[in-house]
């Protein structure tokens, strides 16, 4: 029950960093662009984490989805920080 | 997990892998640059957790961990020198 949940996780995951990579070729912006991206970690990089957990990998691969999870926004962040700034000269 | 599906998403995420890579040849911002080397990083990630669930071996799930805390610190980094340039 927890395998079949796991690899059904595993397949939401490969979909959604399907689409996140998807964005980040077609759109045209780093504004845009930082928006699929985001998604790859906060989704795809969490919803793994919680399949390796239900697969018995224990607690640690919460972790890694938790760290990703709350990095991704910093990243974007200093991204889209450090764009507008330089877009200003 | 079964196998094909194992295959099918080790393959896949080198596919993504590789779809990133043509966008790092092929952008000219380096804003942009940085962020797809991001991107690299957790699919990166991503084939590592594949495989822990695959291989049934946490191994894995560490070395997942490390990188994803080494690629959040490159990032930051990256962006640091992009904007004071190379001075420091």
């Amino acid at each position: 029950m927890t395998e079949a949940l796991a690899s059904l996780l595993v397949v939401v995951a490969l979909v959604v960093m399907t689409l996140g990579v998807a964005g980040l070729v077609r759109l045209p912006v780093l504004r845009l662009q930082l928006h699929a991206a985001a998604k790859i970690g906060a989704v795809g990089i969490v919803l793994l984490s919680l399949a390796a957990t239900l697969a018995g990998s224990g607690v640690r691969a919460l972790l890694a989805g938790a760290f990703v999870l709350l990095t991704a926004p910093v990243s974007s962040h200093v991204l889209a920080a450090a764009d507008d700034e330089e877009g200003e000269d | 997990m079964p196998e094909a599906l194992l295959a099918v998403s080790v393959v896949w995420i080198g596919v993504l892998v590789a779809a990133t890579v043509v966008v790092l040849v092929r952008t000219s911002s380096p804003f942009t640059r940085i962020l797809t080397v991001d991107t690299i990083v957790l699919l990166v990630m991503a084939f590592l957790l594949v495989l822990a669930i695959g291989r049934d071996d946490g191994v894995f799930v560490d070395a997942a961990l490390a990188l994803g805390l080494l690629g959040f610190t490159t990032t930051l980094a990256l962006v640091r020198v992009e904007r004071e340039g190379e001075e420091r």
